[in-house]
C-alpha cells in the first residue's frame, strides 16, 4: 500500500464527516481492513487508542495510522487529507453564500439522513470484531443506557469499561 | 471542546454567546470535525484568513503532538496482554455509544416513512458497495434534499 492511496482514503472519508467522528470509523474500517491494509483487530486497537487520546477522534485515527505505518511525515499528511475537503467547503461556502442558496431545513434532513446511515455502518462494523466476548457485551449495554439516559460525559463510561475489562482479566488469570 | 472554546471566548471577550452560537450552527452544516469547522469560522470572524488559519493550527496541533509522542510506545501498549484487556474494554464502550447516537438521533429529529427508508436503504448499499460510499452518499443527500419537499409538509 502506497501513502498516496491511502492519503486518498483519508480524503474521501474526510468528505462525508457529517455529525461527528463516529460516522467516519465504520467507513474507515471497510477501506482498511477491508483493502487488507490493516487487521481488524489492529483497527480496534487504534480507535480505542483515538478515543482516549484528547482531540477528535478521525484526527487522531488519522494521526496515529500516519505514523505507524510511514513516521511522522505520514502522520502529518494523513491527518490533513482527513481535513482538506472540509476546509475547501468552508472556504468555498463563505465564497458561494452569496450565490448559491440551499434551504438550511432540508438540507439538515437530507444530511440526517447520510448521518444515520454512516452510523448504522459504522454500529455494524464495530460489533463484527472477532474479540468481543459477553464481558464487552455487558459493558456496551451498560454504556448505552447511561450516555442514553444520563448526563455522563462520554468518557466515563469509556474508562471504566476498559477498568472493569483489565479487572476482569486479572481476577481470571 | 466547543464549551470550552465558547468560555474562553466570552471570558476574553473576543465574541459573545448569541454571535457563537450563530457561527456554531454555520460549522454544524460542513462536513469535518465541528471543533475545527468552528475554530476556523470564528477565526475567519475575528481576523479573516490568517485569524482560520491561527484557528486550524491552534485545534489541530496539540493532538497531533499527543498521538505522535503515544505512538512512540504503540507497540508495547497494544502487545501488552494488560492493555489488550484495557482496550477491550473501551471497545465495548464504545459500541454502547455509538449505538446511543443512533438511538438520540432518530428520536431527536422529525423523522417520517420517507426519511427513515432512505437511511435504511444507504445503511445497505454502503455496507454492500464501500467502495462506492462517496457516490452512494452524494446521492442520497441528493435525493432526500430533492424529495422532501414533496414528502415532507
Amino acid at each position: 500500500m502506497k501513502l498516496g492511496q491511502m492519503a486518498v482514503v483519508f480524503f474521501f472519508v474526510g468528505m462525508m464527516s457529517f455529525g461527528g467522528g463516529w460516522t467516519t470509523v465504520g467507513l474507515l474500517q471497510t477501506q482498511l481492513v477491508g483493502n487488507g491494509w490493516i487487521s481488524a483487530l489492529g483497527f480496534g486497537n487504534i480507535v480505542a487508542i483515538a478515543q482516549i487520546t484528547p482531540g477528535p477522534v478521525s484526527i487522531n485515527t488519522a494521526t496515529l495510522i500516519g505514523i505507524r505505518e510511514y513516521g511522522i511525515v505520514g502522520g502529518i499528511i494523513l491527518t490533513l487529507a482527513v481535513v482538506a475537503f472540509p476546509l475547501l467547503a468552508i472556504v468555498a461556502g463563505f465564497l458561494l453564500s452569496k450565490h448559491l442558496k440551499l434551504d438550511r431545513g432540508r438540507l439538515m434532513i437530507a444530511l440526517g439522513v447520510g448521518t444515520l446511515s454512516m452510523l448504522a455502518l459504522t454500529l455494524l462494523h464495530l460489533l463484527a470484531i472477532p474479540a468481543i466476548n459477553l464481558l464487552t457485551i455487558a459493558i456496551g449495554l451498560s454504556s448505552f443506557f447511561l450516555v442514553t439516559f444520563t448526563k455522563i460525559n462520554n468518557l466515563i463510561p469509556i474508562f471504566a469499561g476498559g477498568a472493569i475489562s483489565l479487572t476482569w482479566y486479572l481476577l481470571n488469570k | 471542546m466547543v464549551g470550552v472554546m465558547e468560555s474562553n471566548l466570552k471570558n476574553k471577550q473576543w465574541m459573545n454567546g448569541l454571535d457563537f452560537l450563530e457561527l456554531f450552527t454555520i460549522a454544524q452544516s460542513f462536513p469535518g470535525v465541528l471543533a475545527i469547522n468552528t475554530a476556523v469560522i470564528v477565526g475567519w470572524r475575528l481576523r479573516g484568513f490568517w485569524g482560520a488559519t491561527a484557528g486550524f493550527f491552534g485545534v489541530i496541533i496539540p493532538p497531533v503532538i499527543i498521538i505522535s509522542f503515544l505512538s512512540l510506545f504503540y507497540e508495547s501498549i497494544t502487545e501488552s496482554e494488560y492493555a489488550q484487556a484495557f482496550l477491550l474494554g473501551i471497545y465495548g464502550a464504545m459500541v454502547g455509544i455509538v449505538a446511543s447516537l443512533i438511538y438520540k438521533i432518530i428520536k431527536s429529529k422529525r423523522w417520517n416513512i420517507f426519511t427513515l427508508l432512505a437511511s435504511l436503504m444507504g445503511t445497505v448499499l454502503l455496507s454492500i458497495w464501500a467502495e462506492l460510499a462517496l457516490p452512494i452518499f452524494i446521492v442520497l443527500v441528493s435525493l432526500v434534499y430533492m424529495g422532501t419537499k414533496k414528502w415532507m409538509p
